[in-house]
């Protein structure tokens, strides 16, 4: 007999947890996911640090995979044939009804407040207001239930690109069996409190198939009818603001065949305030110089050098070799001890410039955006979670 | 593995002057990660979150949470001599492997807490 197995489990639970949450990791749920078993406890007595711990424990023979992991490639990202809705999630191969199409591992949210969005001052009469002007856009990316105020938000790939559709669902949500995914069926039957101190994520759900799917199939999910009702009401509500018009986005400016404004240009045709210009100063670094200067190729050579991107104004361009060079001075900000510079990028490609939207101008910005959670059917959804 | 900077594009030309749908999707995708080191089969994937040090308010409310288990004497003795050992393993790591990510080394040892 080793001498830990003369620990009682609720003792070696309590060290366990007293353990992680004591790490610099008190608020990783992400690493809370990682269930206390027997043989960390043991590598611990056996003169192991974590780290080494951890490294053992990831490594997972081909057959143990096959008997409790589950398939994260059967999705991939593209282009959804509805076009409101912006990307979605695409069968990667034949996809059988009833076989799972993708894991979804949640992360719990207990109070669905902790999504809404408040003014506290107004700008004009600097009176502090409290209201309510709307909800952050992880709401649309987790997965709710009218009757509660428990949000469950998805941390696995692709999954969170599936697509609500009701006419052509091909896939439905369902609870994951505890030998296949890290969740805890017994949670089910845990009050919403019991979500607020737990920071630990343990819970799963997963895509199963409702018909067979063939390749390059797009996945459809039915969100449920309140979240079909509430977005029919804001597309009926749903008025342009007409100052709009002329907004230009940074990946519209970043695909556009429009020269770079200099900064005398600019002074007819100013860039819009909602984007910046900016410039990587390592630029060359990165590159294959001998070879752009030859044939004017950019090709990144060494893309581990990291690059610095900094706010940057056009002071010319000409063409060489048959494409427009770009000279710019970049503004280096002032960064602990070294005070703000200002460096100059002569004749760069286009590829070494790129525009960035300024904070808070973006579409997921809009007051008037659509904010609302899928909905996680009322037959597998917990009566214990229901406290609305 | 390390993780790369997300594409920022938004897709069917979406705009916010007719389209309900703008706003209501994150624009950003294709978040790519890179081996670093070659991965075998059936490995787990890690990313380096950086390293953080645990600071003094945490370490008292760890000495507050030891001395609230009713443990006896034995067992704490036991877990503070293997949390030490950690902590120089930990802080060993770090030195040696600065990229690399650890867990982070109390600012105080035991007996100071």
């Amino acid at each position: 007999m080793k001498h830990y197995d003369k620990v009682p489990s609720e003792i070696f639970d309590d060290l366990w947890m007293t353990f992680i949450q004591q790490s610099e990791y008190t608020d990783s749920r992400i690493l809370g996911a990682f269930l206390s078993t027997r043989s960390e406890w043991e590598g611990l007595w056996a003169n192991m640090t974590l780290k080494e711990i951890r490294i053992q424990d990831g490594i997972r023979t081909t057959e143990w995979l096959q008997e409790h992991g589950t398939c994260a490639d059967n999705m991939k990202e593209g282009v959804s044939t509805i076009r409101q809705a912006g990307r979605g999630a695409f069968a990667t191969r034949k996809l059988l009804k009833d076989s799972v199409v993708a894991p979804l591992p949640l992360v719990h949210v207990s109070d669905n407040k902790i999504f809404e969005m408040y003014d506290f001052e107004d700008l004009n009469t600097h009176k502090t207001q409290h209201v309510l002007n709307g909800y952050q856009l992880m709401l649309n990316y987790c997965f709710g239930n009218p009757k509660s105020t428990l949000l469950l938000c998805p941390y696995g790939p692709v999954a969170h690109l599936v697509n609500h559709n009701q006419t052509q669902a091909n896939v439905k949500l369902r609870w994951v069996d505890s030998a296949k995914g890290n969740h805890e069926p017994g949670l089910l039957q845990k009050p919403i409190e019991h979500f607020a101190r737990d920071k630990t994520a343990k819970l799963a759900m997963e895509l199963v198939a409702t018909r067979d799917i063939q390749p390059e199939e797009e996945i459809f999910l039915d969100y449920g009818d309140e979240w079909e009702a509430a977005w029919q009401r804001h597309v009926q509500q749903w008025k342009p603001f007409q100052t709009f018009a002329e907004y230009t986005s940074s990946h519209q400016f970043n695909n556009s065949t429009e020269k770079l404004r200099t900064v005398f240009y600019q002074m007819y045709r100013p860039y819009p305030n909602n984007v910046e210009l900016q410039c990587d100063l390592r630029f060359f670094r990165r590159i294959d110089f001998p070879l752009f200067q030859q044939e004017g190729l950019v090709v990144i050579k060494d893309r581990w050098y990291g690059n610095v991107w900094v706010n940057c104004d056009v002071l010319r361009y000409r063409e060489v070799n048959g494409t427009l060079r770009y000279t710019a001075v970049g503004y280096a900000p002032a960064d602990g001890d070294r005070p703000a510079t200002q460096e100059k990028l002569t004749d760069a490609p286009i590829e070494a410039f790129r525009f960035i939207d300024n904070a808070y101008t973006t579409d997921m910005f809009l007051p008037n955006a659509f904010r609302r959670s899928p909905m996680i059917p009322d037959d597998i959804f917990p009566e214990y979670w229901m406290n609305l | 593995m390390e993780e790369g900077f997300p594409i920022n594009t938004i897709p069917n030309g979406l705009h916010r002057s007719r389209d309900p749908g703008a706003g209501a999707f994150s624009t950003y995708h294709n978040r790519e990660s890179f081996a670093t080191v070659p991965i075998q089969k059936g490995e787990e994937l890690y990313v380096d979150y950086g390293y953080v040090t645990l600071v003094g308010p945490q370490c008292a409310r760890f000495a507050r949470l030891v001395a609230a288990m009713e443990l006896n004497v034995y067992l704490i003795l036991v877990f503070l001599s293997l949390l030490q050992r950690e902590m120089v393993y930990r802080s060993a790591y770090a030195r040696a492997y600065p990229s690399v990510g650890t867990l982070g080394a109390c600012d105080k040892s035991i007996s100071e807490i």
